[in-house]
């Protein structure tokens, strides 16, 4: 049997000519363009843009394009003009990034990052940028800007470190968001962030599982809980009338299945009813990564969903940016919520306080340490409820070095999962592997889907001995059932 | 999208090479992926049992199999499926049995 | 006589091209309706106290010399416009000799430190990659509003040249990165109700030193 590679076939001019030129301007998703190990992901293509309802802007016309919505995004945001106008370059913000600190990019020092676009901004819409350019560093805006745009505004995380360490608070992050939303409308996004947005368009979560796989899904978890404990551990699904929606990451129901069932087992335990909905099981909120319109349709669903099967609170699950979507931004979508929205973790840590669940240490007896997820601990309020939780259901719990507001990305953040970035991806992860290894810890507790998908590689590649589980993973474990 | 041209026709696969369109798998083209994506010379019967599972799930239900099911259902754990697919469960045994590629926080 | 209005004049172009420069950001104020986990109050009050001190800021002694001497400059700076001030009044020569010359002195410091934050940003990588002509400039033009300050309140016949380059200072200020002087107090406030408002600071753990 033979079988030879093939050069491209049929594709679109724009993408021929940079598929030509590799070098020059972003390329469209090719394997001749993308060779493997890269610094930039894989371009979606037309038709991944589609669903999304984004289509590709010619090249030619890529960079006035691009002014006209920069121009509409300093109309939109008050902080990103404000972050425009008042950074000093000062310098305080480089060291604090771990995606400086990782990959040793000048370019990836917040205030460079946040510099390629505020000399644009400062080249068109400020008096001093337009009469004196060279003065104040101001540039045109080319095709090579919007390469740069492409490449480090995708290799942020969007972890708002830098925010806590500016003298002005001026959160980078928020400049990312904002340029992503950018290159979006020029269709410009890995092809990884449009992939998982037309799951959930068509199935309500992240990975694209049909009901049926769901259901199939959630009876094999029961039969393992049943085999594991003997006892009868529902996972129910679409149960109108449960007090709690509990809106967990879709990964768990792939690679993560004991963070399911740690919820199931804490629900059970403490007597509370309970539901999943076929209709979204996904707390990650991609469309923060790129997109408004898709963050606010993600929420609709969640909100719908919750409302139909009239539950009294939502819960979310073991993500960070989700939570920090569905605690932070839903009222704002939707007015007023007749129901609150909580996380998993304070959940835990309220029936620990009230004695509702009971726990048995010695089920954890490894030294365990704790990662701040950046959306829960500097975006959403989570910090103190999971390290009571953890003092309760280990024996050996350990505090890393910097934490809580301060605590470093694990450098999947804002959804740099793809494969293509794994050189990237490592590097980023570098600041928080060697705050894990000073604390000799055997178990890394991460209660945030991306966290769990990026810190295991990113100790093995760093050889930090540690397994990394969720927090619900750890409280299943030693819940006294 | 890359193509690869296979005996008469053409399959298109995506940069990290999981096959497009999931009909057009043949054993053929799992050998040929073998090779050329795995570094594997000849699949036996174990890396057949999963393959098919997967095949066989998929159809079904349209998606992967969560991880522990496929290692329960075949009677392998993790670390043997990662010995027979160096890329593991996902990324490897997936791409051979014609899978699109998982995706989301995985 | 010409100058003492010159300045006055400057001083509140400044003032009008900032405010028009911030209007539009302000005009965009989205509402915000989460529910807080936190108090943006409280916030504001930790933006403007603890979280400006130099540990919750920075980390290491390097960072901590650039903490002190920044401070100081800026300490200078609001210093030099308080002289400014005085000079527009009949009551700066009213101070003894010695008190003078001590202000004069310290001035002289924090001016010292303003060039030496010039020297840092000549010196190290980082800083110099990230920079542009105008933060050069910057620090040259307040160093010598800082430097002339300080001769003027030491030998009283400098106050005009101290006045002139106010004046132009003032002038330059709202064109200039210059302008985080104004936007600076807005920033803290945002940042902080921002934070406040999600729980996020103060964290009651913040209060304990590290
Ligand atoms: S948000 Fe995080 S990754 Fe992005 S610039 Fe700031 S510190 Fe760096
Ligand atoms: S710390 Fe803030 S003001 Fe200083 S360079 Fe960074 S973003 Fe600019």
């Amino acid at each position: 049997m033979s079988a030879t590679p093939v050069k491209e076939a049929g594709r679109p001019a724009t993408a021929q000519r940079a598929a030509e030129a590799p070098a020059k301007g972003p390329s469209r998703g090719s394997a001749s363009a993308n060779p493997p190990g890269h610094d930039r992901p894989y371009l979606a293509s037309e038709k991944d843009l589609a669903p999304l309802g984004l289509h590709w802007v010619d090249e030619a016309e890529r960079p006035a394009r691009a002014r006209e919505l920069l121009d509409k995004m300093r109309h939109y945001r008050r902080t990103f003009q404000m972050y425009m106008d008042v950074c000093t370059h000062c310098g305080a913000c480089a060291q604090q990034c771990h995606s400086y600190l990782g990959t040793q990019d000048p370019k990836n020092m917040p205030v460079a990052r946040a510099d390629l676009a505020r000399r644009i901004y400062q080249r068109y819409f400020t008096w001093t940028g337009r009469h004196l350019p060279r003065l104040v560093g101001a540039e045109d805006l080319t095709e090579e800007t919007i390469e740069a745009w492409y490449k480090y505004f995708y290799q942020c995380n969007e972890c708002r470190r830098c925010a806590v360490f500016c003298p002005f608070g001026i959160d980078t992050a928020e400049i990312t968001i904002a340029m992503r939303e950018i290159l979006a409308y020029l269709g410009l996004v890995p092809r990884f962030l449009t992939s998982v947005g037309s799951n959930v368009l068509r199935t309500g979560n992240n990975m694209g599982i049909p009901r049926p796989a769901l259901l199939d899904t959630v009876q094999f978890l029961e039969e393992e809980m049943k085999e594991e404990t003997g006892k009868d551990i529902p996972i129910p699904v679409d149960q109108e009338g449960a007090e709690v929606l509990y809106n967990p990451s879709s990964s768990d129901f792939f690679s993560n299945p004991d963070t399911l069932t740690g919820a199931a087992k804490m629900f059970y335990a403490a007597g509370i009813s309970w539901t999943l909905s076929s209709e979204i099981i996904e707390t990650a909120n991609f469309g923060l990564f790129f997109s408004e319109p898709l963050l606010r349709a993600h929420s609709q669903r969640l909100i719908r969903s919750a409302r139909r099967l009239r539950v009294q609170r939502i819960v979310a699950g073991e993500c960070g940016h989700g939570w920090r979507t569905w605690r932070m931004f839903s009222e704002t979508i939707h007015g007023q919520l007749e129901f609150p929205i909580t996380h998993c973790a304070e959940e835990a840590c309220e029936l620990l306080r009230q004695r509702r669940i009971r726990v048995d240490p010695e089920a954890n007896p490894q030294r365990v340490t704790y990662h701040d997820p950046c959306n829960l601990a500097r975006a959403g309020d989570i910090i103190e409820q999971p390290r009571e939780v953890l003092r309760q259901i280990t024996l050996d719990f350990r505090e890393m070095i910097p934490n809580r507001e301060k605590s470093f990305c694990c450098g999947g953040g804002s959804g740099l999962l793809m494969d293509e970035m794994m050189e990237v991806r490592m590097q980023l992860g570098k600041a928080k592997a060697d705050s894990v290894r000073a604390t000799g810890a055997e178990i890394l507790c991460a209660p945030c889907a991306i966290c769990k998908a990026q810190l295991p590689l990113v100790m093995e590649h760093h050889h930090v001995p540690v397994q990394v589980k969720g927090l619900l993973d750890l409280l299943g474990r030693a819940i006294i059932l | 999208m890359p193509t690869i041209q296979f005996g008469d026709v053409q399959v298109e696969v995506d940069e990290d090479g999981f096959v497009q369109d999931p009909k057009q798998w043949t054993e053929d083209l799992a050998r040929y992926l073998a090779k050329q994506e795995e570094g594997l010379d000849n699949l036996t019967e174990d890396h057949w049992k999963v393959i098919h599972y997967l095949r066989d799930y998929y159809q079904q239900f349209g998606i992967a199999p969560m991880i522990r099911k496929l290692c329960k259902d075949t009677g392998f754990d993790l670390k043997y499926i990662y010995e027979l697919f160096p890329s593991g469960p996902a990324k490897g045994a997936c791409k051979l049995a014609g899978l699109p590629k998982p995706t989301g926080c995985v | 006589m010409v100058l003492p209005i010159l300045v006055a004049a400057a001083f509140l172009f400044s003032l009008t091209a900032l405010a028009v420069r911030l209007r539009p950001a302000l005009a965009l104020r989205k509402p915000d309706f989460s529910r807080p986990r936190g108090s943006a109050a409280a916030g504001v009050a930790y933006a403007y106290s603890i979280g400006m001190l130099p540990w919750t800021k920075q980390s290491g002694r390097e960072h901590a010399l650039a903490y002190v001497r920044g401070a100081l400059f800026h300490v200078g700076i609001f210093l030099s416009f308080a002289v400014l001030a005085l000079t527009l009044t009949p009551w700066l020569a009213g101070f003894p000799a010695g008190q003078r010359t001590g202000v004069a002195l310290f001035l002289a410091v924090t001016c010292l430190a303003g060039l030496l934050g010039l020297w840092d940003r000549f010196r190290q990588r980082n800083l110099r990659a990230l920079s542009v002509p105008e933060d050069y400039t910057a620090i040259v033009v307040v160093a010598a509003f800082v430097g002339l300050a300080a001769a003027a309140v030491r030998w009283p016949g400098l106050t005009g040249l101290f006045q002139a380059w106010s004046a132009w200072l003032l002038l330059y200020l709202p064109f200039s990165k210059l302008r985080h002087v104004w936007f600076f107090f807005f920033m803290r406030y945002f940042y902080g109700s921002h934070f406040g408002h999600r729980g996020v600071l103060p964290h009651p753990r913040m209060l304990e030193a590290r």
